[in-house]
């Protein structure tokens, strides 16, 4: 094996290495991120996985393409231009190349490790997963948790009714106000609501009532002829308006309702 | 064969030997020198009295190549320049011999081109590209390396016959030789005006050296996104419509890549940079594009045009 071979093969390795190390911070912070928000949410943790897998897949296929001779160049610039020349031309044999292959295996003991890291972006990353974590011990101490489904609920309700307004429904007039003083007749008897889920047998005393269930008859028929109505009340007929109408009228007042039926 | 760090060394020696006969202009030779090392030929536009001639002599000098110069003129005639039969009666018989015209050299300098008839130009550009000449019923090779340099004056547009674009594109460059320098005039004044003898230049490459070159050219390596970048912009020619209505043709292509190669080895590098191609890029597309109505409404030039391409 060539020494560029060996060389280009142990640049690699360390890249992809690093690489590797930057996916799985990136992705404890991503996994610890929806961790966090399903506390919230008051969902399954096991939830957090599903975005998670998602956000490894994109992260990894991201990074396979980055290409690590560029990333190289980039951090030294003795190598620019001149390494990837030497990775593209690598099978080749001729003076130039070998040459070009020794002056880059000469050089890549020039590429200073530490310049791979991006200690800026390590440390934010350090900080947000450190910040994360302390979220979620505080909420699951706390117990803090939005009950989902009911938001949901609560937050439908004002749309319902937006919709049936636009669809013309009348909406009912609650009165909300509850009266003062004794509210057993709006509420209930307190003692009866403290039964809760329990069995009550309820059973009518007839001594104690004031129906007399021994007068009940059957129903008979009755003659209400003559009218039972008093004397005072009667009947008269009246003359219709068109009876007092002059005759020599009669027949104007017919052709105007004629006309005004057509 | 030339290896690459003794073609280093005497490619610095080659510019210091130039250096005694020309003042500035360093791009220019440099363009001179990949054309030759890529086996090719280059047209030069630039008005008179800047030393075109002067820079391909000492080139032909330290090259030791052999030299010479053709004027184009309406009435040139191509056995003018390709040679012509003689009758020969050295030998006591009369017989027929051929007469090489001065196609027959290393480097020849046709001066103003555009001045010479068309028939001319058809048997230039035979030499060129075939590297022969036909005359009569016979075909003379021509001597490797074989490198023609056509200049043409930009200012007199009168009685010119303009090469079409198709004999254009037989040129590997086209380069523009502009104005020295206050300073450079100062010392260009200076050296010829004292009465010195004009120096005398050391040879530094011979013709196998040359031609050795042009094979050491060939084996520059080149990166393949380089190699995509540089197919880019020519393609990019085709492409830009509304500025330039005829793009390069392949062979645009093949001038960048190796003109780039040439230009790494001249400057010592083992690999083509992205400057190299972008470097070569406007004297090899300069003559290959024609302008649209629209760039010259807009008063841009090739230059101005290859410039935003490479943007």
């Amino acid at each position: 094996m060539k020494p560029i071979h060996e060389a280009l093969r142990e640049l690699k390795l360390f890249i992809s290495t690093l690489d590797l190390f930057n996916l799985l911070y990136s992705t404890t912070f991503f996994f610890l991120f929806c961790l966090f928000l399903l506390t919230l949410v008051n969902l399954h943790w096991g939830f957090a996985f599903l975005p998670t897998t998602i956000y490894l897949v994109i992260l990894a296929y991201r990074q396979t393409k980055n290409n690590p001779y560029l990333r190289t160049e980039k951090t030294t610039p003795a190598l620019h231009e001149k390494l990837r020349t030497a990775v593209d031309n690598i099978d080749k044999e001729n003076e130039i190349v070998e040459l070009l292959h020794q002056e880059v295996v000469r050089d890549l003991k020039k590429v200073e490790t530490a310049k791979f890291i991006d200690f800026h972006e390590l440390s934010i990353k350090t900080v947000l997963l450190l910040t994360v974590s302390f979220l979620i011990i505080v909420v699951s101490y706390l117990n803090v948790g939005l009950d989902l489904p009911d938001f949901a609920r609560k937050a439908q309700a004002p749309l319902t009714q937006l919709k049936e307004r636009i669809a013309g429904q009348d909406v009912p007039n609650i009165d909300r106000n509850v009266p003062d003083g004794n509210l057993t007749s709006v509420l209930g008897n307190k003692s009866l609501a403290l039964l809760g889920k329990r069995e009550i047998i309820l059973q009518l005393n007839p001594l104690q009532s004031e129906v007399n269930l021994e007068d009940i008859k059957d129903a008979e028929e009755k003659d209400f002829n003559p009218p039972a109505y008093p004397k005072e009340i009667y009947t008269s007929y009246d003359a219709a308006s068109a009876e007092q109408q002059p005759k020599q009228n009669a027949k104007v007042i017919k052709t105007y309702f004629q006309q005004l039926s057509k | 064969m030339v290896s690459l760090t003794e073609a280093q060394k005497r490619f610095h020696s080659l510019y210091e030997e130039l250096g005694k006969a020309v003042i500035g202009q360093e791009g220019v030779i440099e363009q001179f020198l990949i054309a030759i090392l890529c086996n090719s030929h280059a047209l030069v536009e630039g008005y008179p009295g800047l030393a075109k001639t002067l820079i391909v002599k000492s080139l032909a000098d330290s090259l030791d190549l052999t030299f010479s110069r053709i004027q184009g003129t309406p009435d040139l005639l191509p056995s003018d320049i390709t040679g012509s039969y003689i009758i020969d009666e050295s030998k006591g018989k009369r017989e027929f011999k051929f007469q090489p015209g001065p196609v027959f050299a290393n480097i020849v300098l046709v001066d103003e081109v555009n001045r010479a008839p068309p028939k001319v130009h058809s048997a230039l550009l035979e030499a060129m590209q075939e590297r022969q000449v036909t005359v009569g019923n016979s075909t003379y090779k021509l001597e490797e390396p074989f490198f023609v340099l056509a200049t043409a004056n930009p200012i007199e547009q009168e009685g010119v016959f303009v090469l079409p674009e198709a004999q254009r594109d037989r040129f590997l460059f086209k380069i523009k030789i502009g104005y020295p320098t206050p300073a450079e005039e100062l010392e260009i004044v200076n050296r010829y005006t004292e009465g010195k003898a004009a120096p005398q230049l050391k040879k530094v490459f011979n013709k196998e050296s040359i031609i050795a070159l042009h094979h050491l050219v060939r084996e520059v390596p080149l990166a393949n996104d380089l190699k995509k970048y540089a197919l880019s912009i020519v393609t990019a020619t085709r492409e830009k419509k509304n500025l330039i209505e005829y793009g390069a043709s392949p062979r645009a292509s093949l001038g960048i890549i190796m003109a780039a190669k040439a230009r790494a080895l001249i400057n010592g590098r083992k690999y083509v940079s992205k400057e190299d191609i972008q470097s070569v890029a406007y004297p090899v597309l300069r003559h290959r594009i024609i302008l649209s109505f629209e760039a010259e409404r807009q008063g841009l030039t090739e230059d101005d045009v290859i410039k935003q391409l490479l943007k």
